[in-house]
Order: structure tokens, then C-alpha cells, then sequence
């Protein structure tokens, strides 16, 4: 079995370490059944069973159905719960990533910003993005990057999330201004979680991202540290599991959920459906949050692949194949439209950034859960004006507008 | 270096690549009574309900084997030959060696009644079974399965998905036995029952009656007679152990933590062996694909002079039967001084058994979430003192319990 990672050959990192006794336990126990390809977004009928567990063990190479597989998987989890004797193949299909060379451009173009560190060049970089983003940003600029946090109860952490086209940054502050919070915010390249350097694959790189950010948010000293990307909350629920409970890690919909009485909640006419964060919902099981908010806002129908059984928006692919993702998000709308719901909600801003583009051909709104609140409250007098409308220095080759609110 | 391995099963598929990346040069050749590749043997019940093709059930890339140099003897073997150092085949043929590996596996219990040899009586352990049983599964009739474990609960849940009708006899005082207790077996039962499944409980099969050497009818230790057009026989299995020179009973073969027998020479893996426990004192049976698999893979290493050891305290078995996940850790049959049960609800159950402040065995049916750390619980030995009721959560995350450690597990 290989043992370097993508940090280079030579000793493992934590992660690494975890997760190859991990794999090597798995693959023996592997009944063969096909259960998790079955259930896999990406997988192929051509794919077998016995040639990806050879390639993930290092006894053959990696075809190129498999390399293609490998790099298209977007870590979305399906497969864990198909498999009938408790197996995690995105652990094994992770692990071939790790190892598997040559990365392919598209996720060292996605990923070649995000996390402090690196050379003159690369820093001078993500300044001068910052610098041209800052116009726009208005007043979520003065968070990016900056060097001192004051300590404060909240700490919304939005990391590279705070140049989101979607607005959702803006949005949760104006809601906690609303509410009168005491709160610091962490935001910018250089504060990423580290968690979409997991999913490609670098787990080096991710694990000193990690070791990095949870640094920075103890200099806040937060009671609670809320975020607005599934996956950054996953980063935050490891670094307390491993490092210890220095805070709560809190998704918008617990926060939201927490603060419920005090927002002026207005009953919506139309259905709402939801569409299930993986992180949140199949990999930590707490979709049920979210859901208890939108019953709040009137009547949620369920699509027929929800909760567990999502299905993935195909962020963390990095865009190696945009046409199967873009294929697989118009079918989710399709299912959400189906529902006969109008307005399909998220409560993670990478699903938002999926769909959202595509939402006005299918027919369906989708909004973000913190969306939903923001237009119950942005009326009220209390409310201060917030600029929610940029466009994001990591989503700027993107094709199609993403209509931002109040655009 | 002579290298025979006796059987293709998951040891024999892990010892061989094993043995080939320390001697490149060595003879290796493998015996197997079947023509087939090395392949997914658990996978054999969604072959015969035409859910995975025959190539989708191969274990190995194709040519793997070959490209491993690899002679292929397809032939049962008779006897190991310890002094001559010699397996005998069937056909009286003999094949020298240095190192021979037994990964014979287990064969099915055969029923000891009359009419047990009819056509017709199937038990699910071999390709060539599975292919049988394709034959008799056809909607409209009704199969008797015998056997309330998890082999016979597979045969009914089987004949069921083909559209039988299926009987279940259980001998035993409950399904699941003896991985669950009585109230876990409740849910299961549930199940079973709600499938469709006529579960007679405490009744084996007193005789087979048939014509024209196939099966008709079974009559039950109660007296009942039920028309049928097949038997399942789910009472498990036991280690495959006729081979003269080296085993002599039906117990499963000792060995050491090398996975080595006591005859020079001579290594056992997988199902047809137990391994010495240095920390226990014992020999333990830790049957199941993944020990036999991590067995295979350390016989191997030793076998072309490697000095690797299998350290699998803590038995792992985990399915899925009936759309319930089952998960077994450790030794929830053991006596523990201490013991913590969820309700039983309609899909889900669980059962943790402490010793000395530590979890020791856990019994998970439904919700698999936080099994991976209940694992690492059980493996690393941390101390769960205070920590008993939150270990039945399922809503809560267990991670740390194994902060000491580093690890962190999602699921």
C-alpha cells in the first residue's frame, strides 16, 4: 500500500495515519457486493468492485476508468451507508486520491488560493484579490484576512465563504446585528478550514490548515464559533473532537434555530422543500435543524432522496467534469420542483453557489435558509442596511450570473 | 522456495499477493475444488437474486493471478504429506513444498435426517451451490429454510426476494443466535415476520420426504408436513477439515499469532483455524471475510520469511439482512460486569457490554452511526468509565472518547 500523501513522499500525518490503518481494515472486510457504486453518483456500470480495491491497495495501477472515478468522486458519502457491512469507500477512494498523481488542474486551480502559508508570490497573490474584492465586499472587507481578532462570545467564521457571490456572509451579520450580538468575524483565503484541501485529497495541507485556524479562533476566545459551509463546520467538529472542547462549533441553522423567537418570522405561501447539506445531514446527521426552522415558515415537502439519502451538489469536485455535475444538479431541481414546492432551501452556501445558477431554468428558487430569515427581518426598523452583492475572487471564471439579493 | 496454498478463498487472496512481494522468484501454486477465479463468496446471495453478474462477484482484476506467476491446480486436495512435505490431491498426484498455507474455509452443517441427500437441499456456500440454487428459485413456490442465524435468515430472506414462500424453522430458542440476545432477536424477528416469512420457532426438520430423488415435503420435529420445492440448510458452518496428515477433527486448526501450526512448515488462515491470543491465554475463533482476510495477509508475509502478526483481539461482524444493518463488536456474549441496552425499537437496537470501566462488546442493530468509534473504543481499550449511556447515542458525537488517540471518525 502506498504511504505518502500529496504533501509528498515521506512520514504520514495524522490524518494519513488514521486513515490508512483505516482503509487497510476496510478493504479486507470489502464483500465485494457493488452496494457503494451502486449508490454513487459518479460511479459507471464499467467499474468493478475488485479492480478499484486492487488500484486503492497499490497491486495494479489505477486505469483510467478508475483515475477518472477517483478524481470525479466528490466525497458526498452516499456510499457509506449502502454498504451492508459498514464500510466507508469515500474513505478508501480518499485515500487513493492522496496518492494518486497527476493531480488534475482543475482542483489545483480551485484550491491554489485558499489557506494561509506559502511563498512571497502566493501571498501577494491572495493581497491583491483581496485588494480587488474590497470595493465590493463594502463592509465585510475590514474581516478579510486581518491580522488581530478581539474576543468576543460568536465568532462567525466564514473563511474563504466571505467572498461568496450568494451574499450569504453579509446576510448572517446583519441577522446577529439585528440581534444585537457580541461577535468577532474570521473571514478571507487565509483562514480556510482546510476541509476542501481534505476532500481533494491533501491531507497534509490539511491538517496544517486545520492546526492553523484553530490558532486563530482561540485568540477570540468564543463561546461558540458559527459557520455558513458544511464543510467548515465538519473542520470545526474535528478540531474539537481532537484538540478539545476550547468552543461549540454552531451551523447557521442552530443559531438560527436558537434565536428563532426573536426574528419576526413571516409564514411563506408557497411549499418549501430542502435540500440536504452531506456534511451536515448523511455525515454528521444533524439535517433535522434546518428542517425545524422551515416548518416555522410553512409547509416543507420532502424530495424522495432527502435527509440521509441526499443527494450532493457536486461542489467538491472541484469541477473536473462540469457537465456531470451540471447534469446532476439539474436533476435534483427537477426533483425539488416535482415536490410542487416553489422554493428549494440549503443551509450551506457551497450547495447555494451549486444550484443557484441553474435555478431559474428548472423552475425552482433556491435560497439559503439565512435567505429566508433575512426577508422575514430586513424590513423591520432595526435592520441596518448590508451590501450583499460581489462577486467572489474564487468563483471568477465561473459561467452564469448568480443573482444576488437586492442585485 | 515452495509455496502451496490450499483453497482460493479471502485468506488464500491475501497471502498469495502477500507472499509473491517478498519472493519474487518463488514457486507458488494454488489449490481450489472450483474452476472459478478467487471470488466474493459473501456476495453469493445477490448473485442468486440476479442483483451482480457472475464477473462482478471476481475478487481479483483479470489475469491478476497470472501476473503473479501463479500455478492454478483445480482438484480437491486430499492430504498434506508433513514428512515427504507434500499435498496430495484426489487424483493421487503430488505437489512438493516448503511452506503450505491452509485456507480450506468452512464447509456448510449438513442436515443428519432422512431424506437430507434429495435434490433439492441446499445449503449457499460455494459458486457451484449458488448456481443450484438459481435453478429452484422461482416465483410461485415455497422453500423451508432451516436454521435461525444468520445463514438461514439469508436463505429466507433470499427465497422471499425471488417471490417464494418461505418457512423458517428455528431450532434455536431465537433468531439471530447466538450473536443476539433475546431482545435484540425480537427486532429482528419483526422483521423476518413482517417480510412475509412463516417462522416456526423451536422446530427442526424431523425428515425430507421427495420423488424421483427431489424434495417434496418436509416434516417437521413437530409433526407438521410442509410441501415444498426446496430445503435451505442455514445452520452455519464448520471448518473444512478433511485433510489427513494435518487435521483430524472437526475443530478449527491451531495456530500462533505467526498464523503457523505446529508442523513445521505448516500455516492456516481464514475460517478453518483459531488464533492464540497472547493477552487471553486462549486460542480465539474469530471467524468472518476481514479476519480471514488480514489472517491471509500475514500467513503470507511469514510464509516467505516475514515476522508479522495477526492481533485481531476484537471479532468484527457486521451485515445487512432484512434492510437492518447488523453490527457485531467484540464479545457481546461474553460476561461482562456491566451492561447497558437501548429500548427495542422497530430498527433499532443496541447492547454494550463493559468489563473493568471498558467496553468490551457491542451489539448495534439499525443506525451503523458512530459504530466506526464504538470500534476504536473496543480495540483501544480507553476507558468509558462515566461514559456507558452516551455510547447508546446515536445523536451525540462520540469522537471524544478518542481524543488521546488523534483520531476522529465522521461516521
Amino acid at each position: 500500500m502506498p504511504t505518502h500523501t500529496n504533501g509528498g513522499p515521506g512520514a504520514l500525518n495524522s490524518i494519513g495515519v488514521g486513515l490508512k490503518r483505516k482503509v487497510e481494515a476496510d478493504l479486507a472486510a470489502c464483500i465485494g457486493c457493488h452496494e457503494c457504486l451502486q449508490a454513487c453518483p459518479v460511479a459507471g456500470p464499467e467499474l468493478r468492485i475488485a479492480d478499484l480495491n486492487a488500484a486503492t491497495v497499490g497491486i495494479i495501477p489505477p486505469s483510467d476508468v478508475i483515475r477518472r472515478f477517483v478524481w470525479e468522486c466528490f466525497q458526498c458519502g452516499r456510499c457509506v451507508p449502502a454498504c451492508p457491512v459498514g464500510l466507508e469507500r469515500d474513505a478508501m477512494v480518499l485515500w487513493q486520491k492522496s496518492n494518486l498523481y497527476p493531480r488534475p488542474k482543475a482542483y489545483a486551480d480551485q484550491l491554489r488560493l485558499m489557506g494561509g502559508g506559502g511563498g512571497v508570490a502566493r501571498r501577494a497573490e491572495q493581497s491583491l484579490l483581496n485588494l480587488q474584492a474590497r470595493p465590493r465586499l463594502k463592509g465585510l472587507a475590514q474581516h478579510v484576512d486581518k491580522r488581530t481578532l478581539r474576543a468576543a462570545d460568536t465568532l462567525f467564521f466564514f473563511g474563504c465563504n466571505i467572498f461568496s457571490e450568494t451574499g450569504t456572509a453579509a446576510k448572517v451579520l446583519a441577522l446577529a446585528d439585528y440581534l444585537g450580538c457580541n461577535y468577532e468575524v474570521l473571514g478571507g483565503m487565509r483562514s480556510c478550514c482546510g476541509w476542501p484541501h481534505l476532500l481533494s485529497g491533501d491531507l497534509a495541507r490539511s491538517e496544517e490548515l486545520m492546526d492553523h485556524l484553530f490558532g486563530r479562533i482561540q485568540a477570540a476566545a468564543p463561546r461558540e464559533v458559527v459557520t455558513i459551509g458544511a464543510e467548515c463546520y465538519t473542520a470545526l467538529k474535528r478540531l474539537v473532537a481532537v484538540k478539545g472542547e476550547a468552543f461549540m462549533p454552531v451551523t447557521t441553522a442552530s443559531w438560527i434555530r436558537r434565536n428563532l423567537h426573536r426574528f419576526p418570522i413571516k409564514q411563506v405561501a408557497d411549499p418549501l422543500t430542502f435540500h440536504d447539506a452531506c456534511h451536515i445531514s448523511r455525515k454528521l446527521d444533524e439535517g433535522e435543524e434546518a428542517r425545524r426552522i422551515l416548518r416555522q415558515f410553512g409547509y416543507l415537502i420532502e424530495m424522495p432522496q432527502s435527509g440521509g439519502n441526499g443527494v450532493c451538489c457536486g461542489y467538491h469536485q472541484f469541477e473536473v467534469n462540469p457537465a456531470q455535475v451540471v447534469h446532476l444538479r439539474k436533476k435534483r431541481l427537477a426533483m425539488a420542483r416535482q415536490t410542487g414546492a416553489g422554493t428549494m432551501v440549503v443551509e450551506c452556501v457551497r450547495c447555494l453557489e451549486a444550484f443557484a445558477p441553474l435555478a431559474d431554468e428548472a423552475g425552482v428558487r433556491v435560497v439559503d435558509l439565512v435567505d429566508l430569515v433575512h426577508d422575514a427581518v430586513k424590513d423591520d426598523s432595526r435592520m441596518k442596511p448590508q451590501p450583499v452583492h460581489f462577486t467572489s475572487p474564487i468563483t471568477q471564471g465561473r459561467k452564469g450570473p448568480i443573482p444576488a439579493e437586492g442585485a | 522456495m515452495r509455496y502451496c496454498v490450499v483453497g482460493l478463498g479471502a485468506a488464500a487472496a491475501q497471502a498469495i499477493p502477500a507472499i509473491r512481494s517478498r519472493d519474487p522468484e518463488g514457486e507458488i501454486t494454488v489449490f481450489s475444488e472450483e474452476p472459478w477465479p478467487f471470488y466474493f463468496r459473501a456476495s453469493l446471495p445477490q448473485y442468486v437474486m440476479g442483483k451482480l453478474s457472475r464477473e462482478q462477484l471476481w475478487g481479483f482484476p483479470d489475469g491478476y493471478l497470472e501476473s503473479l506467476n501463479v500455478r492454478r491446480v483445480t482438484g480437491r486436495v486430499v492430504a498434506v504429506d508433513k514428512e515427504a512435505r507434500q499435498v496430495v490431491t484426489e487424483d493421487g498426484s503430488t505437489v512438493p513444498y516448503d511452506r503450505v498455507l491452509l485456507g480450506t474455509g468452512t464447509s456448510p452443517i449438513k442436515l443428519a435426517c432422512p431424506g437430507a441427500d434429495l435434490g433439492g437441499v441446499l445449503a449457499l456456500g460455494r459458486m457451484g451451490e449458488a448456481d443450484v440454487l438459481k435453478g429452484y428459485c422461482r416465483a410461485g413456490g415455497r422453500a423451508v429454510v432451516v436454521g435461525g442465524g444468520l445463514p438461514g435468515l439469508t436463505l429466507a430472506r433470499m427465497a422471499r426476494a425471488m417471490g417464494m414462500a418461505c418457512t423458517l424453522l428455528v431450532p434455536e430458542d431465537r433468531v439471530g443466535a447466538p450473536w443476539l440476545d433475546a431482545r435484540g432477536s425480537q427486532v429482528l424477528y419483526r422483521r423476518v415476520a413482517d417480510d412475509g416469512v412463516e417462522i416456526r420457532m423451536g422446530e427442526g426438520v424431523a425428515a425430507i420426504e421427495g420423488g424421483q430423488g427431489k424434495v417434496a415435503a418436509v416434516t417437521t420435529t413437530h409433526g407438521k408436513g410442509i410441501a415444498c420445492s426446496w430445503v435451505g440448510v442455514g445452520l452455519g458452518g464448520m471448518p473444512r477439515t478433511a485433510l489427513a496428515g494435518v487435521m483430524t477433527d472437526d475443530k478449527p486448526l491451531k495456530v500462533n499469532e505467526r498464523m503457523a501450526t505446529d508442523v513445521a512448515g505448516v500455516f492456516a488462515a481464514g475460517d478453518v483455524c483459531c488464533v492464540w491470543d497472547g493477552d487471553a491465554g486462549t486460542h480465539r475463533y474469530t471467524p468472518g471475510w476481514q479476519a480471514a482476510s488480514l489472517q491471509g495477509r500475514v500467513a503470507g508475509a511469514n510464509m516467505a520469511g516475514g515476522r508479522e502478526r495477526f492481533r485481531m483481539r476484537h471479532s468484527f461482524l457486521a451485515a445487512t439482512l432484512y434492510d437492518l444493518p447488523l453490527t457485531f463488536i467484540g464479545r457481546a456474549d461474553s460476561a461482562g460486569d456491566a451492561e447497558v441496552c437501548s429500548p427495542p425499537q422497530a430498527d433499532a437496537y443496541r447492547r454494550l457490554v463493559f468489563k473493568d470501566g471498558r467496553l468490551v462488546g457491542a451489539v448495534i442493530l439499525g443506525d451503523r452511526r458512530h459504530a466506526n468509534v464504538i470500534r476504536r473504543v473496543i480495540e483501544l481499550g480507553v476507558n468509558a468509565r462515566g461514559h456507558e449511556l452516551q455510547l447508546l447515542r446515536t445523536d451525540i458525537d462520540l469522537n471524544h472518547l478518542l481524543r488521546p488517540t488523534g483520531e476522529y471518525h465522521l461516521y
